[in-house]
């Protein structure tokens, strides 16, 4: 009995919640999880063994060579031989018929307590879990109690009060162990309480039973059929135990547990006898054990191993760094390389995805800009149209599978050709980041003082006292008065405006020349909103920094911008100063965007809006992308590619129909109404 | 503006009717913490106000202001601690999940987030016969017509009903919950923030959308956002909300165009304009309506008027009486400002608090 414990104690571990669902998986999901794992060898050499055991032991009559009772006492503990190809016992008796006999009951028995523990679990579990209160309290003070009872005794104490019922033992062990099928049908089911879709079934007057059978149980289904493998596993185990101590199973009748026993009288003369029994156990525990784990491992929710950052960085292949326009380099250059009022150059910018193909797909499609000490530019567009990739790329923080081709200097220095060692001593000291979401950005871990002071140490060095000062004096620097309290405080205690600036304290712990501000304010409060503006703004004033915010609100672009990047498609369509582009867009995605605005609307009348939707990278046409949702679109927009052309000296934009625009926007100022 | 509110075709149906179709008074949702010393947080505060028949009323403020929790309260999706909900004649406070099935048929919701609001593994076809089935006792094969008129009242094709939602963008999937939301012709639907996570261009789409539906079958909607100029755009009569009290209510174009309440004035001022020189004007205006940035402002009081710490108006009476419902011009307003009787040294200084020109207090 090397394999394994006996789960008498131990039956807490089968019932730990192992994976909850934190997300609804997309549909099939699981089915495809099987598929996959069916492709690893591994886990077909695993399922091959168990469909072996089972149709061996169904079809033990027909294939055993011998009576697994007759005795043969001439051949008593008898080796390997033609007639008995495993040998034989002390009886004589075929050791292979017996292996072949055994295990059937065995392993129907063990299917007992795992469909006594499902028939208990899940619906008590997933009740309430959904109801909550006294009976879930009620539920799980039971289950606490179950978890207490050592199984092994209390199923040898039934086996002497039922003269050995083995049905009735196996039942009484099912009822132990449901507590770890309740624990953890109840936790999936409280994790998907609150999803939405659940209260709109509910608002729509749907049965409580109904929920939970349509909407709870498919999200709890997936880690249960594992954890019916695992119990099965333990419960297997279990029985064999039992059947090692003489309960159970009908001493006259093989079963895999008596075979371990009575091989055990004999290890010192026969030791031979404990080599097929001994294995057979191994393998099919180990078997089933490691198909739980597997599809454990293969299910949608189940974190894998990933290497964080990886060592090199991705690089484009030639033929893929142009992006969709191959005749290389486009658009001269924005700014000269060693200008110091010009910190930041982003020069014919591809980012590409890797195909499940192999190919590569472009996001971001040729974009060029640059940003001016004290400066800010604006990325601005819908969803989709590659305006946080662009910001991404500068950092070089793309998402994995994701690669960069063109050019990105920041003071003169080409990022693009730096190795992730040595982008990640520019990252932060040269340029930084502030993301959408200042809760995610921050530990929960550790109080804002440590992880102000860890960035500040790295960047500056310094005593304990220094970094202390130089923590409260960033605080400061962020608006933050109550600097002492606020450094002790850990992110859960502050509010959402309070937590982004903290963020926006810790990307300026370096100094950086360069911010980059991916959507800041999308998931704050107007009046929050308002005054982180206003920070970065002062903040720019005061240390000159260059500022690049993405953004899909026109109102923001207004607020804080000098220049707007209004992105489509992977393109930059139109580059303007934001006076201008605000007064007089010169591109119709632009005064789509303008337009959409609810701001001076009157109710009642519906808002101007561009019809369709942003295409896919993989749905780009060949030429102008925005020609399918354009007003003023005409044949000669679908010539061709669109390059960016010059409107006025400091202004470019991605259309041939520009004075049309312009006299568009001239009859509805002048009051004509279209 | 006053041009823009004539022609709106909402103002023929201000006029309430005897009966209106929601009536709301003195809600009070309280939400336990845990510590038993610890006082509850008043989610919603003592809320009252009615909605009518085809009515968009809009409820705005910001996170904590109690908004989302009032249309949650309605739904029967968070526990109401007082007051009293009548939802077309039927006394609904106590209706909870599970016997609300009448209720479904008169209320519906549609949610912010349309990823999470759609079952990922049931067709779109089996999402939207979900109420029919339910609330309404449809069979199966009626209610395959019923979502096939459905998907083109929301303007989606026809086999839409036979995907998942995972195959339709943030846009679409909220024109799906939308037609969820219609299936049994509901009087009321509550939009809780159910265009907030959408862009601009997708937001104009969806406000058209539940606008031109709001016409073919005059449903009144409960409109919650956090984005003034939004709200005031769809509804007819606003409320602002602060930290779960009514801060000021009345007509949307002038709440909108001029917003009397110290807080309306802060809200209104933040939301910032697509128009440069506008917004220079307005970022100005910003730093005036409000005395110090909330990383800044003192604690609410218990009593008291909440915006009483951020407010440039506040006086002694602020931090010690809860102002009541003040009426003013066509809305009421909860500031001591706006009520003559209140001692705030400023009482009475109601038009030129709303007009911009009311001095600062000392604080």
């Amino acid at each position: 009995m090397t394999t394994a414990t006996v789960p008498a104690h131990g039956t807490q571990g089968v019932g730990e919640p192992l994976a909850q669902p934190g997300r609804p998986r997309p549909r099939g999901s699981f089915a495809t999880a099987i598929r996959d794992a069916l492709h690893r060898p591994a886990i077909l050499i695993a399922l091959g063994w168990v469909v072996l055991v089972v149709v061996s032991s169904v079809l033990a009559g027909v294939l055993a060579p011998h009576d697994p009772l007759a005795q043969d006492l001439d051949n008593r503990l008898a080796g390997p031989s033609a007639t008995y190809w495993l040998g034989t016992d002390e009886l004589g008796r075929d050791l292979l018929s017996r292996i072949l006999h055994g295990g059937g009951v065995l392993l129907l028995a063990a299917l007992i307590p795992v469909v006594v523990a499902y028939l208990l679990g899940v619906p008590i579990g997933m009740f309430v879990g959904y109801v909550g209160g006294r009976a879930d309290a009620l539920a799980d003070f039971v289950v606490n109690v179950l978890f207490a009872i050592p199984a092994l005794v209390v199923v040898l104490a039934v086996s002497v009060v039922t003269d050995n019922n083995l049905p009735f033992m196996t039942v009484v062990f099912g009822v132990i162990v449901s507590g770890g099928i309740f624990r953890l049908v109840r936790a999936s089911t409280q994790a998907s309480r609150d999803l939405l879709y659940v209260d709109a079934a509910r608002v729509s007057g749907v049965s409580r039973w109904t929920i939970l059978l349509r909407h709870i149980l498919p999200n709890v289904l997936g880690p249960l059929i594992v954890q019916g493998f695992l119990l099965y596993s333990g419960a297997f185990l279990f029985l064999t135990s039992l059947s090692f101590l003489g309960l159970g199973f009908d001493p006259q009748q093989p079963s895999w547990g008596q075979l371990v026993f009575d091989a055990s009288a004999h290890l010192d003369d026969d030791p031979w006898l404990m080599v097929p029994i001994g294995l057979v156990l191994i393998a099919t525990v180990a078997a089933l054990n490691y198909l739980g784990n597997s599809l454990l491992a293969t299910l949608p929710t189940a974190r894998r191993a990933r290497l964080l950052t990886p060592p090199r960085r991705p690089v484009l292949p030639p033929e893929a760094a142009a992006g969709t326009v191959p005749e290389g380099r486009r658009t001269p250059a924005a700014a000269e390389p060693a200008d110091t009022d010009v910190p930041l150059v982003v020069e014919d910018l591809v980012v590409s995805f890797r195909t499940p193909e192999g190919g590569w797909q472009p996001v971001v499609d040729g974009v060029s800009f640059a940003v001016h000490r004290g400066e800010t530019l604006c990325l601005v567009g819908e969803s989709g149209c590659g305006k946080t990739m662009t910001a991404l790329a500068t950092l070089g923080l793309l998402p994995e599978g994701g690669a960069a081709a063109g050019s990105v200097r920041l003071a003169g220095r080409e990022l693009l050709d730096l190795s992730e060692r040595e982008m990640a001593q520019v990252r932060g000291s040269q340029i930084a980041l502030i993301s959408q979401e200042p809760m995610g950005a921050l530990d929960p871990c550790f109080s804002v003082r440590s992880q102000l002071g860890d960035v500040v140490k790295l960047h500056r060095g310094g005593s304990r006292a220094e970094v202390r000062r130089r923590v409260h004096e960033l605080l400061r620097l962020v608006g933050i008065p109550n600097a002492e309290s606020v450094a002790k405080s850990f992110p859960h205690q502050l509010s959402g405006g309070m937590a982004q600036r903290v963020c926006i304290a810790l990307a300026l712990a370096g100094e950086p020349s360069v911010l980059v501000a991916d959507e800041p304010t999308t998931a704050l409060d107007p009046t929050i909103q308002a005054e982180i503006l206003d920070l970065l703004r002062s903040l720019q004033e005061t240390l000159g920094l260059a500022l690049v915010l993405v953004t899909h609100d026109l109102g923001v672009v207004a607020d804080i911008g000098d220049v707007a990047a209004v992105m489509y498609a992977g393109q930059v369509v139109e580059l303007a100063p934001v006076d201008e582009l605000l007064a007089a867009p010169r591109h119709p995605y632009s005064q789509g965007l303008l337009d959409a605005m609810p701001e001076d609307a009157v109710r009642g009348v519906p808002l101007p809006t561009v019809a369709g939707m942003v295409p896919l990278p993989k749905d780009w046409p060949g030429w102008c992308r925005f020609a399918a949702r354009c007003p003023l679109a005409v044949d000669a927009c679908r010539e061709g590619p669109v390059p960016l052309l010059a409107v006025q000296a400091d202004r470019t934009s991605r259309c041939i129909r520009t004075d049309e625009l312009a006299r568009s926007q001239e009859l509805a100022t002048t009051g004509v109404t279209p | 503006m006053s041009s823009a509110q004539s022609s709106a075709p909402s103002t023929a149906r201000h006029a309430v009717p005897e009966t209106p179709l929601l009536t709301v008074t003195d809600l009070r949702v309280d939400y336990k913490l845990p510590g038993w010393r610890t006082p509850p947080v008043k989610a919603v505060d003592g809320v009252s106000f009615t909605l009518a028949e085809h009515e968009t009323l809009g409820l705005v403020g910001e996170s904590g202001s109690g908004k989302s929790t009032i249309g949650r309260a309605l739904l029967g999706l968070a526990p109401i601690s007082g007051g009293q909900v009548v939802l077309n004649g039927h006394d609904i406070t106590e209706a909870k999940a599970g016997d609300r099935k009448h209720v479904a048929s008169d209320l519906q919701v549609v949610f912010q987030d349309p990823y999470g609001s759609l079952n990922p593994s049931r067709t779109v076809g089996k999402t939207l016969a979900e109420p029919l089935e339910a609330a309404a006792g449809v069979d199966t094969r009626t209610a395959l017509e019923e979502i096939r008129s459905l998907l083109a009242k929301v303007r989606l094709p026809e086999d839409a009903a036979d995907r998942y939602p995972n195959a339709f963008s943030g846009g679409q999937r909220q024109r799906i919950a939308i037609a969820r939301a219609l299936a049994i012709n509901p009087k009321l639907i509550v939009c809780d923030e159910a265009i907030s996570a959408l862009d601009v261009v997708t937001q104009a789409q969806v406000l058209n959308l539940l606008g031109e539906l709001q016409r073919e079958t005059g449903v009144a909607f409960l409109f919650i956002a956090h984005n003034l100029p939004v709200v005031s755009y769809f509804s007819d009569r606003v409320l602002v909300l602060y930290r779960g009290r009514i801060m000021e209510s009345g007509p949307a174009a002038t709440i909108h165009a001029r917003p009397a309440h110290p807080y309306s004035q802060a809200l209104r001022a933040a939301v910032p304009v697509p128009n440069a020189v506008e917004q220079r004007v307005l970022r100005r205006q910003r730093q005036e309506v409000v005395r110090v940035t909330t990383a800044q402002a003192k604690p609410a009081p218990e009593e008291g008027c909440p915006f009483a710490p951020r407010c440039p108006h506040v006086a002694d009476v602020c931090w010690t009486k809860r102002p009541i419902d003040a009426p003013f011009e066509d809305r009421t307003v909860a500031c001591h400002v706006f009520d003559a009787a209140s001692g705030h040294p400023q009482a009475g200084g109601a038009a030129a608090l709303t007009a911009g020109e009311l001095a600062p207090t000392a604080g």
